[in-house]
């Protein structure tokens, strides 16, 4: 199945471009007159990202620009060199390895059509409540997406099921707007990517990560459903009568997919295996239960997914590697213990922080892809964040929720043109459809962002 | 003059997978082995942790470079709805003259660091490989990212030159991961 989304106008804005480009040029001066060229380097950065750079390029000229420009000793290799060191770091940690093997999991899972699978035993489980199809939408989407890791893919295979039913039930806005912010949903569920990423930055232990991460991704998923509950009942949709039959079918059709998230917690908290070890187990749970039971991947495909899915993790980690560097310059100088101080003078209370940061946040996951964005913010945010007392596990998964819901958020979210795109409706539409899903989704933002116990709560009881 | 290159980045791209393939191959089955050995109380295979992590580093560099000419790394893409197709090839051709330069300096890094390497050669604990053949993965990808930026390079500036632009247009959403 091939989407393409709209990337390009028919003619090139010369007054949106020219400003852009204006407007972060000016900044550039202000911030290279007041703090020379150290304070410049956001602006490069942001004027090299309007410019549509690679993103691991990008970070490589501030990697070049801080390391040979900004130190004055030693020839242009000596000083270029600790680049080459921080990448050759990845071999030092044991927890890269699960971000491959987890993707690769993952998309072996989805060649292999679990999203029929999910969705009939979500319809099946959930269908007899009011707002019954709309609920077993947000399961199907939240399960696909911790599988999958895709919030894209997410509305693609399982929206691309379930819209024509929903829009036939509840009406068009209704169908695009849940769809459109369910994508991410399931992101924080395990395994989820972005956790191990935010894990392997800001180098906290990627368990108490998954367990902090289940509450909160219980609390969105289950105010979402409340909502659509409500919705439904308003809306007179029909319900759909409990069948046990049916879902002891459905369980059975698809008992393989349900059951590796369970495995997963199971091996990992259990104490069986280390989250790294569970992701290659994941992998060769995929291969089996794809290519021998279901038999719907066939042996010779898992040479073109392999290839795929790395590309893609390449992407990301080279960004990571290209970051690391910047970070280590910057910690060198002490940028960000200087931003904390500075910030903690004007902002006093880690209330107004917080929420200083879910807006930023929000911004850049409008932006940004969840992942880039985790590898740039965490390293600048986590000192700032440490010097108002936010735990870090809290802190990750403050991000991953606020990025999540940035995927969502007009102008630039990524998933509002993914929509577009697949269902054929105007960007506008979708915008205005999407609003109410995000205006619950952030309820339960600013709720997990405060109450620090909903992340936290587990991790203590759990005693990790 | 761009199809023989691009033959030429097809054998290298080609060389590429295999090593990809195999290397997580060898780390599934490795860490399998691993596991099922531990469990039945059998100790472990003493290099296989070693092997899984230099595998990793090599699947990464790799991936990282093969992603690039199918035009699959991440950027920011904020002012693309803004662009003609012209006007981003035109965007295009100067950041990947910028990616050839800031690839091709940091690769020369990477090449004179394992050069450094090689006169201390030092050997890898439980594998007994020498430091610098693993890392020599490092420059070696890096140099063909700046190969590859230096091909997308030549392939936009014939775009502009003949006003054809489809292949800038390839399918979305699908092999992305966010």
């Amino acid at each position: 199945m091939e989407v393409h989304v709209q990337r390009f106008g028919e003619r090139t804005e010369w007054r949106t471009v020219g400003a852009s480009l204006a407007a972060v040029g000016l900044l550039g001066g202000l911030l290279y007159w007041k703090f020379g060229l150290a304070g410049a380097l956001p602006a490069v950065f942001l004027l090299l990202g309007l410019l549509g750079e690679a993103l691991f390029v990008t970070l490589g000229v501030l990697a070049l620009l801080s390391f040979v420009v900004l130190t004055d000793f030693g020839t242009f290799t000596e000083r270029a060199v600790p680049i080459v060191l921080e990448m050759a770091r990845i071999t030092e940690s044991p927890v890269f390895v699960a971000i491959p093997m987890f993707t690769l999991a993952g998309a072996i899972m989805t060649r292999g059509g679990i999203s029929e699978r999910l969705v009939r035993v979500m319809k099946a489980l959930l269908g007899f409540l009011p707002g019954g199809l709309a609920i077993a939408t947000i399961g199907a989407c939240a399960f696909f997406a911790a599988l999958s890791g895709s919030s894209a893919v997410t509305i693609i295979a399982v929206g691309g099921m379930l819209a024509p039913a929903l829009e036939k039930d509840y009406g068009k806005p209704f169908s695009l707007g849940l769809l459109t912010s369910c994508g991410a949903i399931g992101i924080l569920a395990p395994p989820s990517l972005p956790l191990i990423i935010y894990g392997v930055v800001s180098e906290t232990d990627i368990q108490q990560l998954f367990v902090a991460g289940m509450v909160p991704a219980l609390l969105t998923i289950g105010m979402l459903a409340v909502y659509c509950s409500i919705r439904g009942f308003m809306a007179k949709a029909p319900r759909q009568e409990f069948d046990g039959a049916e879902l002891f079918a459905a369980c059975r059709h698809g008992a393989f997919a349900l059951a590796l998230p369970i495995l997963l917690l199971g091996g990992i908290y259990g104490g069986i295996v280390t989250a790294t070890e569970a992701s290659i187990l994941a992998v060769l749970y995929a291969v089996i239960v794809e290519v021998a039971i279901h038999r719907e991947v066939k042996i010779t495909d898992l040479w073109g997914i392999t290839v795929d899915t790395m590309m893609l993790v390449g992407s990301i980690l080279i960004i990571l590697l290209m970051a690391l560097s910047v970070t280590n310059w910057l910690t060198i100088e002490q940028v960000p213990q200087a931003a904390a101080t500075a910030i903690q003078a004007t902002v006093e209370s880690r209330f107004a922080f917080l929420l200083a940061l879910n807006v930023l946040l929000l911004i850049v996951g409008c932006v940004m892809d969840i992942f880039s964005a985790i590898v740039v913010m965490t390293p600048l945010v986590l000192p700032i964040a440490l010097a108002y007392g936010v735990d870090p596990v809290h802190l990750g998964i403050i991000m991953v929720v606020n990025l999540e819901l940035g995927f969502a958020t007009p102008p630039f979210g990524i998933n509002l043109f993914i929509s577009s795109a697949f269902f054929r409706r105007p960007v506008a539409e979708v915008f205005k459809a999407t609003l109410p899903f995000l205006g619950v989704l952030l309820v339960g933002l600013l709720l997990i962002t405060w109450l620090e116990d909903l992340a936290l709560g587990l991790v203590r009881a759990s005693g990790l | 003059m761009l199809a023989v290159l691009r033959r030429v980045d097809a054998a290298i791209a080609a060389v590429e997978k295999v090593l990809v393939v195999s290397a997580i191959a060898a780390m599934v089955v490795l860490s399998t082995v691993q596991i099922g050995m531990r469990t039945a109380g059998a100790g472990g295979l003493p290099w296989a942790d070693e092997l899984i992590r230099f595998s990793m580093m090599w699947v990464a560099f790799l991936g990282a470079s093969l992603a690039t000419s199918e035009r699959r790394h991440i950027t920011i893409d904020l002012l693309d709805r803004s662009l003609s197709p012209r006007g981003k090839a035109a965007f295009n051709l100067v950041v990947e003259i910028l990616g050839v330069l800031v690839l091709g300096a940091i690769a020369y890094v990477g090449w004179w660091y394992i050069g450094q390497e090689r006169m201390y050669p030092d050997k890898s604990p439980a594998l007994g490989v020498l430091y610098w053949h693993v890392k020599t993965i490092i420059p070696a990808a890096l140099g063909i990212i700046a190969w590859r930026f230096g091909l997308l390079a030549i392939e936009d500036a014939q775009g502009l030159k003949s006003g054809d632009f489809d292949y800038l247009s390839g399918p979305d959403a699908e092999g992305r991961l966010y």
